[in-house]
Formats: C-alpha cells, structure tokens, sequence
C-alpha cells in the first residue's frame, strides 16, 4: 500500500435543514484514503455514507450544508475553493463518482457513445473525431460486446450491467485520481456483480486509480477492499484494514452487523435490537448506545473517542478504551488524534 | 411427510404484442411438503415470483397442474374462499403492498370481515391486537396509516395481514430484500418463530443465497423459467453439481478469505425470456458445456444423489 495520503477528511458536519427540524447527517467524520488503496465505506441506510460522497465532490445540495470541516484532497482544502474551481478542476476530471442507478445517471436522450464523447471533448481536449474513436476504445475496454453497436444506441436499451459498465468507461475517460463508487453493484444481479467488480478491479490497477466503494455488503468489501470505514448514524464508528475488522471487530455495532448479515459464516442470523435513530433528534453521547448490549453510564453523555486499536485499526467506543486502559496507558498514547475529542454530542 | 402442493409441468407464457411470449416460467415440477420452508432462487428474470404466485393462485397457469392437498386448482376459475383463506402472499415491497389510505387495522382486518371470521367489531379489534402483539407492534399502530411506518414495521404488518386469516401456505416473495440488515434478521427471526407456532409451510423467494441457507430446509434453483437444480439446503451448498449453481456459488462475496474458492465469472447476461436458447436454458453461458446435446436436447430434472436433483447432460 502506498502511503501517500490522497484524500484527508477532518472532522466534517453536514446538516439538512429539513422542515421537520435539523437533520444531523454527518457528526465529525474523519477518515484518510492512501494512494492507490481500494477503500470501503459500510453501513446501513441513512448512516451517511452517501452523504460524505457528495461532500467529497461538493454536491451536497440545499437544504444540505457543510458546516466544519476540511476535506483534503492532494492537500488542498476542497471546501474553500470556488464552485467554479471545483468545476473546472477536480469534479469529473481528478474525482468521478460512479452511482447506484447507472440508467437513471444517463442522459435518455443522448446515445452512449456521444455521452462519452461529451465527457471526453470537455475534459480532454479532444476534437470529435479523436473522441469518438476513444469512446469505442474506451467501451472495448470495459468489455463491450460490439462497442460501435452500443455506442450508437440509447441507455433505455441497455440491460443495468452494460449500462454500468458504460458508466465506468465514461467515469475512466478523463483518468481520475480518485473514483468513488456508490453502490455500483446493488442493482445488479449476483452473477453480473461479479463481473463488474472484477473489471473496476482489473481497469484501476492498470489505471492506478484510488476508489472509494460505498456499499452496505460487508462481503462485497471483504472481497474487494483493503481498508474498510463502518459508519452508523453519521459517526464513523470504526477503521481498519479488512482483515481487522472482519476477523478482529472492536466497535460492538461492527461486531453486530457482522452477525446480522447473511454471509458464509452464519448459520442463523442475529438481530440488532432496536432500529436506526431519527437524526433530528440523535441519541447523545455515543449514537449507538440505544441500541448497545454494553452501554454504561458514560456512553450515554460523551461521544467516544477515536482510539488505536492497531496499526491502521482504530475505533470509537469507551469499550475498547476500558479495556485498552487495562493494558497500559502509555503504549498507544496519543498518536492518532479523531477530531471531536470527548465533545458531547449537544450542537 | 405430508404433501401439501405438487407441481407438475407447470408454465406461464405472459402474450406480448402478437403471436410473441415471454417464457416465464417453462415446464417446473416439484413438490412441497407440509412444514417446509421452501426456497426459490435465482437471478432477475428467472421466474421465481411467477411461480410463486401461481402456487396460490394468483395468476392462472398457461398450462400444466398445481395439485394442492390432491386437489388440481388449476382447473378452478375462482378459488373457493376456504382455499383462498389457506393460501397467503407476503409481497417483496411493503411501500407500495399496503393501501395508503387506509388504518393498519383496516389492512389488517378486511381479511377478516370478507371471510366472516369475526362476529362483532370487538372481536376484530382483539383479533387484530393480538397480532399486532405477534409481529412485535403495539395496540397504539391501529389506527395509524402506513406512511407513518418504517419499512420493517410495515413488513410486520403485511406478515400480520397474511397469518391473521390462520392459513396453512404462505409465499414470501424476497420479504426482506427492501430492508436494512439489521432488520431483516428481525423479520427473519420472527417469521421462523411464527412457523413454529402456527404449523406453517413457506415458499421463500430470494436472489439472496446466504439468506436461502439459512431460512431454507429445501431449495430449488431457477434459471430462465426452468429448475435447474432442487434438493435439500445443504447437500446443494456442500456439493452444487450444475454448473450454473456452481458459478453462482463461486461468485458469491464471502467474508472469510479461506473459503473463497476459484471464482468462475459467468460470461455474457441472462438471455431474453421471448426466445430463450433451445436444448438447455444454460448452453450460452455454460462452461462445461459437451457439445451439441446441450444445443438441442433440453435435459430433464434427474435425481442424481439422494433427494437431489439436476438438469443437466453432464449426469446422463
């Protein structure tokens, strides 16, 4: 893994300013994404992870707002540039982001291959022709049968992995740094998965691009992903590599949806008790501890701490903390510092 | 064990424009024993919710047989209320399976009142507490409108709606595929806690094939209309012996890096269900196709182990 930090999110806050009240979706999430690294974000609906994606491009929309925090991407500070400048520099050209629906992120009444050109005479520089011929290289790429057919027809036409795969030729055209893929293959049938997450694999080691996969499969990311982000309710409650945190989870929600998902370890699955908590009105302290088989006093009035566990392994739980303070107090001091130092939760 | 529906040769050709079809479900046959928990799998397009509605008669077959504690409800023009009353659907999405504009307890209730289970408005109110209790809501949910309910909740209670009418048959067309994980083993805890209680038999249908293990004592794997492969749960996860199964088992993410196996990407997308291929549905997409049997021979369903079997040349 390379070490290179390429994107640094510090202790970023997003609200939505909804008539129901202030939606709290993201409470102080830090998080670094190295060079080169495939790196997952999980959770369950309405965690936020879709909501950093957007932050990262700079498309959270009203009633949305970034209210504190730095998002660093080759080290420079995206939220204070200009939408002008995140326009012309980064958004489509050093970051893309592939969605969920890849037919609805298509323009209906433009064919494929002209999109891709579009993208390409924009970003690049190209003049028609040179753009075309590179749209049809691009579509072999992603393995398009009969590419000069596909590009002449609409997305309507397209079944949702070719569609897909269209996306991600589009997405690839204008050489990323950074991709993000969100849900790319949750509308996709199992067998179709399969080869879409194995040609991004292929396409960004010989692209030597950076992704962002969000998804709420744990296995998806075991399979793909080096390091893993899992989000509850807005906080990122737990990171490290995936080894980590499958086989060593330390956040008890973590250990939880491990349980509860169906996956080749389990042989009954076990429920987390209560349900995801409305963000207008968020439990304090620690936002799982309603839902916590450990909750003590203290979960209920702090926000934990983001704590070592291991190399690249860290968590926030006053759990790990307890225990970690029966080991020793001085071994894992201070080296990694999370944003919202024993703040509580009462903004 | 005691049967309780048997399908044989069973088809459904949905007319499209003229003199065109699309070949739903193609030629299954299979039986269901009284307490299974039944599961239909496979990809989109395959067929498992138009044979799991024809099971309770929800829509007519195009041709074939459903014998149903012996007795063939294909050939019934409307179902007898006793038999409709016996036979109850979970629908895959309980945002749009529940009528917007009506009370949970009117949702709830009209089952009742249409079957004359109920003597007074009291009755029904008890009937529909004591389920609302069962599904794990609360007597407080009865006169409130599904919009004012979180998508578990109302899987609840459309799971409610289907078992307060005491049926012996129950599809549960993907119940749980719209919600979050966490949620779903709730309902899937609760739904296997109401078998047990109530003595029922499920048909359970998923694309999810973890889930299928670990809610199904039986399955059958479906592709392009047809069964490719059916027998108990396990001896399928421990031995898949069609290719297709094989494929999809090998693809499927696993969390534990030690029990990922050589993965075998299929190539190419399902084939249109208006012409699918001739001989076997899986040819096109095959690996360990033979040769030109599997092009025009379409292989029967052949018990290969104990209570296990399969359609495919390779078993001839």
């Amino acid at each position: 893994m390379a070490e290179e930090i390429l994107l640094e999110i510090k202790d970023l806050r997003v609200n939505f300013y909804t008539y129901r009240g202030v939606v709290k979706a993201l409470n102080g999430v830090n998080l670094k994404i190295y060079e080169g690294e495939f790196f997952g974000l999980v959770g369950e609906t309405g965690c936020g992870k879709s909501v950093t994606a957007s932050a990262v491009l700079n498309l959270v929309q009203n009633p949305g707002k970034i209210e504190e925090g730095e998002i660093l991407f080759k080290q420079k500070n995206l939220l204070k540039m200009s939408e002008k400048e995140i326009r012309e520099k980064i958004r489509g050209k050093e970051i893309t982001m592939i969605m969920q629906y890849p037919i609805a992120a298509l323009n209906p009444v433009i064919n494929n291959g002209d999109q891709i050109a579009e993208a390409l005479i924009a970003n690049k520089n190209m003049n028609e022709s040179e753009a075309r011929k590179r749209t049809i290289e691009l579509l072999k790429e992603v393995n398009i049968p009969q590419p000069e057919k596909i590009a002449r027809q609409f997305p309507h036409q397209l079944s949702g992995g070719m569609a897909q795969r269209v996306m991600i030729a589009m997405m690839l055209s204008t050489e990323p740094s950074l991709l993000i893929a969100d849900e790319p293959t949750t509308a996709l049938d199992v067998s179709i998965q399969a080869q879409v997450l194995s040609l991004l694999k292929d396409l960004i080691s010989k692209h030597r691009a950076t992704v962002l996969l969000i998804t709420h499969d744990l296995s998806v990311v075991a399979e793909t992903c080096s390091r893993v982000g899992v989000m509850y309710a807005g906080d990122m409650v737990e990171i490290g590599t995936v080894d980590q945190i499958i086989n060593n989870p330390q956040h008890p929600y973590t250990k939880g949806l491990i349980k509860a998902i169906p996956s080749d370890r389990s042989k009954e699955l076990v429920e987390i008790r209560g349900s995801v908590p409305d963000l207008v009105n968020p439990p304090s302290g620690c936002r799982f501890h309603p839902r916590c088989d450990y909750t003590k006093p203290i979960c209920k009035k702090e926000k934990p701490q983001v704590l070592q566990v291991e190399k690249e392994h860290v968590t926030a739980c006053f759990l790990y903390e307890e225990s970690r303070n029966k080991k020793s107090k001085e071994e894992y001091a201070g080296e990694y510092k999370g944003g919202a130092n024993g703040r509580t939760d009462s903004a | 064990m005691e049967e309780l529906i048997q399908l044989k040769e069973i088809k459904k050709y949905f007319p499209w424009k003229k003199y065109k079809y699309v070949k739903a479900v193609d030629g299954v046959s299979l039986s269901i024993n009284k307490r299974d928990i039944f599961g239909l799998v496979g990809e989109s397009g395959s067929g498992k919710t138009t044979l799991g509605r024809m099971m309770i008669h929800l829509i007519d077959s195009t041709s074939g047989s459903i014998f149903y504690k012996g007795k063939d409800i294909t050939k019934i023009k409307k179902l007898e209320k006793n038999l409709r009353r016996n036979m109850q659907i979970v629908f895959q999405d309980p945002y749009s399976s529940l009528h917007p504009r009506k009370k949970i307890k009117d949702i709830i209730g009209s089952g009742l009142r249409t079957h004359n289970l109920v003597r007074s408005e009291g009755e029904l109110v008890t009937k529909i507490e004591q389920f609302l209790n069962l599904v794990g809501m609360g007597e407080e949910h009865l006169y409130r409108y599904p919009h004012e309910l979180s998508g578990g909740q109302r899987q609840r209670i459309a799971i409610a709606r289907a078992l307060i009418l005491n049926p012996e048959f129950v599809v549960l067309d993907e119940p749980t595929s719209s919600l979050d994980v966490s949620v779903q083993a709730e309902i899937l805890n609760l739904l296997k806690k109401l078998r047990e209680e109530f003595d029922l038999t499920y048909v359970f249908i998923t694309h999810d094939l973890y889930l299928a293990r670990i809610i199904t004592e039986k399955i059958a794997i479906m592709y392009l209309g047809k069964i490719m492969e059916y027998g108990d749960t396990e001896s399928i996860f421990k031995n898949p012996l069609h290719p297709y199964t094989e494929a999809l088992f090998s693809v499927i993410p696993k969390l534990d890096p030690q029990k990922r196996t050589k993965k075998i990407i299929l190539k190419g997308e399902i084939p249109s269900p208006f012409d699918p291929p001739l001989g076997c549905r899986f040819h096109t997409r095959c690996m360990k196709k033979i040769g030109e049997i599997c092009e025009k021979v379409s292989p029967p369903l052949k018990e290969v182990e104990e209570k296990h079997f399969v359609s495919c040349h390779l078993y001839d």
